[in-house]
């Protein structure tokens, strides 16, 4: 049903594109059985998919204050930004911090930052699985969480929090956003692509992104997928000419990756072309962008080539307001020397604060089974608690209830998946 | 029935009048909120000020939508829907009613049809089987999914073939002595006095069809085939699974919506939507009273 | 009127009957039934790739593992419940409205208000739910607005573990109640009108003639109308709660059609939804058979 790609990878594919092979075999890993391969993989750059805080720079300067570095400083942001009229209009309409109905989501609004302050490396309602101690446990399950929901839950009782978030899922936090009543909130890296860039274009606020504040006596961690898993495109067996599918990859790696082309990089990469066709390569971004920060710091951009030229060309052009294009903000929260991708290449990377999920492609037949409402069991017993419908100690029965429903079984079937080294 | 007008009794008429009127605006209110929404400015909605009048008078919102093209489309696919489908139901109601309104010496099979239809009522795949067969059949993404799968609602056909059955046999006789075949019958005999009856279950199937939501959600894989009531479901309930998965063109259009404010833009759609709804019914009330109490009461 | 045809002549007249038959059993077989051969697949250890009967059979193993699911007995209870007072609530305010509606003198008013009160019942759930999603907010909504006016504190509708069950069900009976009072106003006037008349005479005032006659009168519609909601004890009103439902309200608003539904479509497990399904329908099945024959022993009533 799925072609075979080795031979025609082997036989057609440029060097600059086996190259991928070698840099990054974890990705390759995911797509290859018996030897053979069987996929392209789209090579995401999973160490990006990480919170972020997000804030206003119009709410922080008009409440004269500087960005959180710990909870305890985020927490009285908000209560700045809840009770000081932050937008200046005389109303009181306006919340500390944003959240989402799925809150143990990895997206707009989750809580998943303020739980990696404390530890817990967590990412979706069903990821991640990692090591501590020795042993493969789940992040949703630690001990440490109390004290984050502990922190959510004061807020949620004294008013910071939106009331109505168990109903809102991210779509109508946007429009909170859009209209001006939300103006911190965690979230992934693509901020200024989505949603902050519907107030950019409105009104001219500018969002950014901070390094997730930290809790004293704790160890931040957060949670990305592992490499092996990602998204990949296959070609079908009744393909009768695989090798075209490989010329097109080529085609695509010389004109966005290996050329200095600017044109060629807005059109087929920014302006995202290339969603078009589903045969492509992603760039992964440590190709780049230590090349990039490097010319932040010297001050020019003429060295680069390929995608680090035209991120650089972006990024000064947003800064000095010549570039106009709807991307130049997009890229700019991203690329810029304290963007979303510095913070997560020089600050999470660097404190060693990166966990990747253990689960990749072989997955317990309990896990299949139940992770669905294991993870509905996630959601409700924070937001239980957060909301303030069970006290904090459920947290010990949630647990157990956790482990119970297949959850003791999946941990014991992933060590014999997941031998330790 | 002649009651003593005593004061209790007209104290308990006025209270009663009262009580009634403000069960039915209770009845009404809602809409009557909707409506003032739809016609406000954004400020005044999100401050939350509007109740039954609409505040800063403004007509953005339909505007927005005449202009966003995927209710149009969406508009399109449930009238496309809703006229096919009730089309067939009638005639599938009344080829299927017909026969099986005979007596046992007319047709002697009658008794073996008519479980073979009513067993379907008391037994059902569900979703997942269903989903199966429709794929088997080649209609993910069709319209003919929304229409084949409930081609014949039993249900009405049991009140249709019931009406029939208590026609006096006096009528088919006469046609049968005038040398009748059954379609003459049929068509020319039993059908007009029918009418309560077909027009109730036409106000169903139509009510049925105009507002049948999940199964466009599930069989129609683009949202360019959704209709309306699926469109907004996702929209005004769920929009984050509609976003997701549009182009960027729907980018411009989220961009737009973010400024109409949504509350507007969605109670203009949900009023929109609930249109052909108001015009229809009430026409039809005085059979469906009868019509349906008729058929289906009856020992 | 037959006795004298040949066999010949009664096979001829009766062939059209068959053929009219043919469209629809035509699309009851492949739709109708064919998904009921579909269920097979609740008893397989289910792959989708390998089509309905190319997967392992486990006999009853998906519904051992579908009750011991967390939470499934919570899901039951709440359907069960919501189920209870949804038909509690949908015999008695339609009697209520119907006496009531039965007294008013003018035909005018009467079929008016008939009118306006059978809206709600005619539309979807889709178009209710943004409309109550709307007016419940506790922030924005008119209802907590008014709530406010006199001087109580904003209540959380839709988010509220307490208060979403009770919110479905008003509603519920909102949406219905109108229509629902077609069968009642029949039956009133159905009733005997000289009874009334003898208790005219022998003194007794509306109230008590509502007792004794009114009511015994429409007892045994009301009677039959419960009975034949029986069948739908296991339904709880997916369309409704679905589209007014979220995680935060789970514990008592989850029903089994939006557990099963979550299960089937979110997480495919395809086999544990199917077998739910399948548990469902028999349930419904005892239901409904049993509610039939009560049906018709008590009050005489069949539908073919």
């Amino acid at each position: 049903m799925i072609a075979n790609l080795t031979d025609v990878f082997e036989a057609y594919a440029l060097d600059g594109v086996k190259e991928y092979r070698e840099k990054f075999p974890e990705s390759f890993e995911g797509v290859t059985f018996d030897g053979k391969m069987y996929a392209f993989p789209y090579m995401n750059d999973n160490f990006h998919q990480t919170p972020f805080l997000w804030i206003r720079d119009d709410w922080l300067e008009n409440t004269g204050s500087k960005a959180p570095e710990t909870v305890e400083e985020m927490v009285e942001l908000a209560r700045m930004f809840k009770n000081s009229d932050p937008d200046g209009n005389g109303r009181s309409d306006t919340w500390g911090l944003g959240v989402n109905k799925n809150i143990a989501a990895s997206d707009l609004g989750s809580i998943t930052g303020l739980l990696s302050a404390y530890g817990i490396p967590g990412r979706q309602n069903n990821a991640i699985f990692y090591r501590r101690n020795g042993k493969i446990t789940f992040a949703y399950i630690q001990e440490e969480a109390k004290a984050a929901l502990a922190v959510a839950r004061d807020m949620y009782a004294e008013g910071l929090i939106d009331p109505e978030f168990t109903v809102k899922d991210a779509s109508i936090l946007e429009q909170d956003i859009a209209s001006g009543s939300l103006g911190m909130l965690y979230h992934m890296n693509w901020g200024t692509w989505y949603p902050f860039n519907l107030i950019y274009e409105s009104d001219d606020v500018i969002t950014r992104p901070y390094p997730i504040p930290k809790a004293e006596g704790y160890e931040y961690k957060v949670g990305i997928e592992d490499s092996r898993t990602g998204d990949v495109f296959m070609v079908s067996s009744s393909c009768k000419n695989p090798e075209a599918v490989i010329k097109i990859l080529n085609l695509y790696y010389n004109t966005v990756e290996a050329s200095s082309d600017a044109d060629s990089f807005i059109t087929y990469w920014s302006d995202e072309q290339y969603r078009l066709c589903p045969i492509y390569v992603g760039i992964p971004t440590e190709l780049y962008a230590p090349d990039l920060f490097e010319a932040f710091e010297k001050g020019s951009g003429d060295e680069l080539s390929g995608t680090a030229k035209s991120y650089y060309g972006y990024v000064k052009g947003f800064e000095d307001g010549s570039a106009t294009d709807a991307n130049a903000y997009g890229t700019w929260g991203q690329m810029f020397d304290r963007g979303s991708m510095a913070i997560a290449l020089k600050d999470y990377r660097n404190d060693n604060a990166i966990v990747s999920n253990i689960l990749s492609n072989d997955i317990p037949e309990i896990w299949l089974q139940n992770n669905g409402t294991l993870g509905t069991m996630v959601d409700t017993a924070y937001t239980d608690i957060i909301v303030g419908n069970k006290p904090l100690d459920s947290f010990d029965q949630f647990v157990k209830d956790w482990l119970a429903a297949g959850g003791q079984q999946t941990l014991d079937e992933m060590e014999r998946l997941y031998p330790a080294e | 029935m002649k009651i003593k007008q005593s004061l209790p009794r007209n104290i308990f008429l006025v209270f009663n009048y009262l009580f009634l009127v403000v069960i039915a605006l209770i009845c009404l209110l809602p809409f009557v909120n909707l409506l003032a929404i739809s016609f406000s400015a954004k400020l005044p909605v999100a401050a939350g000020e509007v109740s039954f009048w609409p505040i800063g008078f403004t007509t953005d919102a339909y505007a927005f939508i005449m202009h966003s093209g995927a209710f149009t489309t969406a508009l399109i696919v449930s009238i496309k829907r809703t006229v096919l489908g009730v089309c067939i139901n009638l005639v599938l109601i009344i080829l299927t009613a017909y026969p099986l309104s005979k007596s046992k010496k007319d047709f002697r099979l009658r008794s073996v049809y008519s479980w073979y239809f009513v067993a379907t009522i008391l037994l059902s795949g569900g979703m997942i089987p269903m989903y199966m067969v429709v794929r088997y059949t080649g209609l993910i993404d069709s319209i003919w999914s929304l229409v084949l799968p409930g081609a014949l609602p039993v249900f009405s056909m049991l009140v249709v073939m019931n009406y029939m059955r208590s026609l006096p046999q006096e009528l088919e006789e006469a046609a049968y002595i005038d040398g009748a075949n059954h379609t003459q019958t049929l068509l020319k005999v039993i059908l007009p006095v029918c009418a309560p009856t077909i027009a109730t279950v036409t106000l169903f199937a139509f009510v049925g069809h105009w507002n049948s939501w999940f199964d466009g959600m599930i069989y129609m894989n683009k949202v360019e085939n959704y209709p309306m009531q699926s469109y907004l479901q996702t929209v005004v309930i769920n929009p984050e699974a509609f976003f997701r998965n549009t182009s960027n063109a729907s980018a411009d259009i989220m961009r737009f919506a973010a400024m109409v404010n949504a509350r507007t833009s969605n109670a203009a759609q949900l009023f929109l939507a609930t249109i052909p709804i108001l015009l229809v019914y009430p026409f039809l009330q005085k059979y469906f009273t009868t019509g349906l109490v008729m058929g289906s009461v009856k020992g | 009127m037959n006795k004298n045809l040949r066999r010949k002549d009664r096979l001829l007249r009766e062939l059209p009957l068959h053929f009219m038959l043919l469209p629809a059993i035509i699309l009851v077989a492949v739709y109708s039934y064919g998904s009921m051969i579909g269920t097979v697949i609740a008893f397989q250890k289910f792959i989708p790739a390998n089509g309905l009967f190319g997967s392992d059979w486990i006999g009853f193993s998906n519904f051992r593992n579908l009750f011991t699911m967390p939470n499934i007995w919570q899901v039951l209870r709440n359907t069960v419940a919501i189920s209870l007072f949804k038909m509690a609530g949908g015999v008695i305010v339609p009697v209520v409205f119907a006496l009531l509606l039965n007294e008013v003198a003018s035909r005018f008013a009467k079929r008016s208000l008939q009118t306006i009160v059978y809206l709600p019942n005619f539309l979807s759930w889709v178009i209710l739910a943004g409309i109550f999603t709307d007016i419940l907010s506790p922030g924005t909504g008119i209802i907590n607005m008014l709530l406010g006016k006199i001087g109580i504190q904003p209540i959380f509708f839709l988010g509220s573990q307490t208060w979403f069950p009770i919110t479905m069900v008003l509603t519920d009976i909102w949406k219905t109640f109108g229509f629902n009072s077609v069968i009642y106003l029949a039956a009133l006037t159905s009733i005997d009108p000289s009874l009334y008349e003898s208790a005219e005479i022998d003194g007794a005032g509306r109230w008590k003639q509502t007792l004794h006659i009114t009511l015994p009168g429409i007892l045994s519609t009301m009677v039959l109308m419960t009975v034949l909601a029986m069948g739908n004890i296991l339904n709880g009103g997916f369309d409704q709660i679905y589209n007014l439902y979220s995680p935060s309200v789970y514990a008592t608003g989850d029903i089994l059609d939006t557990f099963v539904f979550r299960l089937g479509i979110q997480n495919a497990q395809y086999a544990l939804s199917t077998a739910a399904g399948l548990f469902k329908s028999a349930v419904s099945l005892i239901f409904i058979a049993a509610s039939y024959w009560l049906a018709d022993k008590f009050a005489g009533y069949r539908i073919f």
